[in-house]
């Protein structure tokens, strides 16, 4: 029966429509059919619920026609624009409001923001606008507001690491810290009870694996001065160190990762500065041929300089007898004031540098040794 | 105002006038002189100066010749006393003057009735030796005849220019000069005299100060041995040859023989008593013998190119010899000495795939042997340049860094002398130079408003202010 219906709808094209079409049609044929058969009257329609009726009567009344029903589809015809708003305001008073709009002064922000995370605009109430505007009419020449705004989204945020925060972490670590040992009240005293530092960093965190390969980096600092060495040793342990010394902070570093686990390369390390010292004070004979480009501060003594400026001043003293150099060995004359005095001065030129003021400073040494006057 | 915005102002303008091409400055002062001397006719002088300012000149030219005229009248007395006592400096150049070149002459005329003691920034005093430190930051004028001794061809052609247009090269008295002028006069020949390193920005005055000491030792007859510009050896498109006489030494001849000439005219009256003390045979047929005139070698220098590197080495050795005999004192002016410890744009005469190092030509290495002789007197005062070196690396322009660790341990001892920028004074002296020379054509900048901005514009750099000047 309903295929029969459903293919006299022609044009409907939809199976399920005409199923459901069909299930109704069929019902009301059935009455119609019972209706025009038998010659009885009819029997109040209760097998029919009371919409189906009322809404037939509706169509009768509009078309003015009883003969014939017209078939309404539902959501065939397109729904009123009055239902479709309302529908929506009804949605919109839904949704939740902003946190921000609803927090209150006293919030505890721990509470809001517990761990680093991505900026959510709807509960940090700050009035923050981030972005860019390319002319006056995009945005009404306004940089853009935090709702739903991706840039600020991209900018890596410390709202997990307020003055709250860190008063709660503390508070939650104190129970594991001893009380700080007597007689290291500055950085000073600490240096020099404790000269080698030891720096090592542990990672904590949710996964797999609580092994963290950086970990296992161990960075050992001595301050060079606390090591005890003469002119020699020092020079051959800032030559063995190389790159290792900080010249700023007059310190000796060494980073080692190469052993798998900490206590590894702790150990390396310390055998790595037990060792540079050690050997540091240690003499080769090949060390004696040891030239003037060789040490790492300009060395005016060693360099070929040295023996021009001797010779100068000894070819001047010979022509003059007033001469302070007169007479005078080579090694008497390296002796002078005047002529430390200028190597003083070079030997700043090349290792600080060479400025104006170092400049000047030469230029009066130089004048001083050659014993030049002026007014 | 802002400091950085005034350094990066200043060194935008400089870079825009160091490249401002010459031919354009010598349009500017042909047009400001008058076309030429050969017309001496006034009507074209007349229409080539600027109209504003040239006939108070003329005026004052005539007034000044009336007065004299009518001087002679009154006092009868002879015409040669009176043009002695208005001109102060020598009379006989002004009338070679007149002959040559009028409009030159005008300047110098007028300029001359106002050297007196009325000029601030001017002192009659030309003889450097009388120069002491209370002379700072004064111009002075190297006489004609000193003018045509001592800078037969000008160091540099800014100076070339500045002498033609203000008739007459005027120099300015500065410290760093003086200095060195006082170290000098102080102290003994007998022993190694020190060399002074002269450095300093860009346009700052190094060449100027050394010019002056130049002057000052040609006054007190000293061989020069004058480089100009190292910059000619090095940058030059000119000739290569392999030297003949040094192996692996390469020689640049046409250089060779334009300083032969610079030096037989700087020292024409020392060459005069010098003898050949070594002889040299050059080839079978040409032969210098020893005890021959020291201009036969010159001439030979000059006549024969191929030789020209080999005579200026044995020039020198001469003059030493003559050094160390106390014949005379020698002073070595080198202009951007750092040139002589850097490859050089010119490629190997047999490797053309090779640039030659400096230290590699034949000049520069016997000029280094001088300078590093330790011989008795002799004295060395250098300039650094930066401008020798490459684009990228200009960081600074002091000595060490110009010359390097090896050159500068080489030099060593040498006393490093710095030029800097002028002081307040000395730019309130060279704006009023300026303006009385009518090099400052703009009465704008005649202001104390006009000469807030061209200190502002230059920050003081002596070359900067002449071009800034210049363009008022």
């Amino acid at each position: 029966m309903a295929t029969v219906i459903g293919t006299g709808l022609k044009g409907m094209g939809c199976m399920r429509a005409a199923s459901i079409v069909g299930h109704r049609q069929s019902t009301l044929h059935v009455q119609k059919l019972t209706r025009c058969c038998s010659t009885e009257n009819t029997q109040e329609p209760d097998i029919l619920d009371k919409t189906k009726l009322l809404k037939s009567d509706r169509m009768k009344k509009k078309t003015g026609d009883d003969e014939f029903i017209p078939f309404v589809i539902r959501g065939k015809e397109p729904q009123s624009i009055d239902r479709h708003f309302k529908k929506w305001t009804v949605f919109k008073d839904m949704k939740h409001p902003d946190r921000h709009n609803v927090m209150t002064t006293e919030q505890d922000w721990t509470k809001v923001w517990p761990t680093s995370g991505v900026f959510r605009w709807s509960s940090v109430p700050l009035a923050l606008r981030q972005g860019v505007i390319r002319n006056e009419t995009e945005n009404e020449g306004i940089i853009p507001d935090k709702e739903g705004n991706t840039e600020l989204i991209k900018v890596p945020n410390f709202l997990h690491l307020t003055p709250p925060h860190v008063w709660k972490h503390c508070q939650a670590l104190k129970k594991f810290c001893t009380p700080w040992p007597e007689g290291l009240d500055s950085k000073e005293d600490c240096r020099l009870h404790f000269p080698v530092e030891v720096v090592t960093s542990d990672y904590c965190f949710a996964g797999p694996s609580i092994r963290d390969p950086r970990s296992r980096v161990v960075t050992v600092k001595v301050k060079l001065s606390d090591l005890e060495l003469d002119e020699h040793a020092r020079h051959k342990l800032l030559k063995l160190v190389g790159d290792r010394y900080d010249k700023d902070n007059d310190m000796l570093i060494f980073k080692t990762d190469k052993c798998p686990t900490k206590q590894q390369n702790r150990d390396y390390a310390i055998f790595l500065l037990t060792a540079v010292y050690l050997e540091a004070w240690k003499k080769m004979p090949w060390e004696d041929d040891i030239e003037g480009d060789d040490f790492l501060d300009y060395q005016w003594n060693l360099s070929k300089a040295k023996d021009r400026t001797v010779l100068n001043l000894m070819s001047m003293a010979e022509g003059d007898q007033n001469s302070v150099y007169h007479n005078e060995e080579e090694n008497e004359i390296l002796e002078k004031e005047e002529v430390k005095n200028y190597a003083k001065a070079i030997s700043k030129i090349y290792d600080d540098e060479e400025s104006i003021e170092n400049l000047n400073d030469l230029k009066q040494s130089a004048l001083n040794m050659l014993q030049l006057r002026t007014s | 105002m802002n400091t950085s915005v005034k350094v990066v102002l200043s060194s935008l303008l400089s870079r825009r006038l160091c490249t401002r091409p010459l031919h354009r400055v010598r349009q500017i002062q042909k047009s400001f002189l008058g076309t030429s001397s050969e017309d001496g006719s006034d009507p074209t002088n007349e229409v080539a100066r600027p109209p504003v300012h040239r006939p108070s000149f003329a005026d004052s030219l005539r007034k000044a010749r009336e007065d004299a005229a009518s001087k002679k009248e009154h006092s009868a007395q002879g015409s040669s006393s009176s043009e002695s006592s208005s001109s102060s400096d020598s009379s006989e150049e002004d009338d070679s003057l007149l002959g040559k070149r009028e409009p030159a002459d005008l300047f110098g005329k007028s300029a001359k009735s106002r050297i007196t003691s009325q000029d601030m920034f001017m002192t009659e005093q030309s003889d450097p030796s009388e120069h002491a430190m209370d002379y700072e930051g004064i111009y002075y004028i190297v006489s004609q005849e000193d003018q045509t001794r001592f800078f037969p061809s000008f160091i540099d052609s800014h100076y070339r220019i500045q002498a033609r247009t203000f008739g007459g090269l005027y120099l300015m008295i500065r410290k760093p000069a003086l200095e060195i002028i006082d170290i000098i006069k102080k102290s003994s020949y007998n022993c190694p005299l020190p060399k002074f390193i002269v450095y300093g920005k860009r346009g700052g005055g190094k060449t100027s100060t050394i010019s002056h000491v130049m002057h000052y030792c040609g006054k007190q007859n000293h061989m020069l041995l004058n480089i100009p510009l190292v910059n000619d050896w090095i940058r030059a498109r000119t000739n290569t040859t392999p030297s003949t006489s040094k192996a692996g030494f390469t020689n640049i001849p046409e250089q060779a023989q334009k300083w032969i000439s610079h030096f037989a005219a700087l020292n024409a009256p020392l060459i005069k008593d010098m003898k050949v003390t070594k002889s040299i045979e050059w080839t079978k047929k040409e032969v210098t013998e020893a005890g021959s005139p020291l201009q036969s070698l010159i001439d030979f220098g000059l006549l024969r190119q191929k030789y020209a590197d080999d005579v200026v080495d044995m020039l020198l050795d001469e003059v030493m010899t003559c050094a160390t005999e106390n014949k005379f004192k020698v002073l070595l002016v080198i202009d951007g000495l750092n040139g002589f410890y850097q490859p050089t744009n010119m490629r190997e005469p047999l490797q053309p795939q090779r640039f030659i190092h400096a230290e590699k030509l034949c000049l520069v290495d016997s000029f280094k042997r001088i300078l590093n002789s330790g011989n008795k007197n002799v004295v060395a005062v250098c300039t650094v340049n930066e401008e020798l070196r490459k684009l990228n690396e200009r960081v600074k322009f002091t000595p060490f860094y110009l010359l390097g660790k090896e050159a500068s341990q080489e030099l060593e001892p040498f006393v490093p002398i710095q030029v800097e920028n002028f002081s307040d004074m000395e730019v309130k002296n060279c704006l009023d130079f300026y303006s009385q020379r009518k090099w400052i054509q703009n009465s704008a900048a005649l202001t104390d408003e006009g000469r807030k901005q061209i200190k502002f514009l230059t920050s003081n750099n002596p070359y900067a202010v002449w071009k800034v000047a210049g363009a008022y």
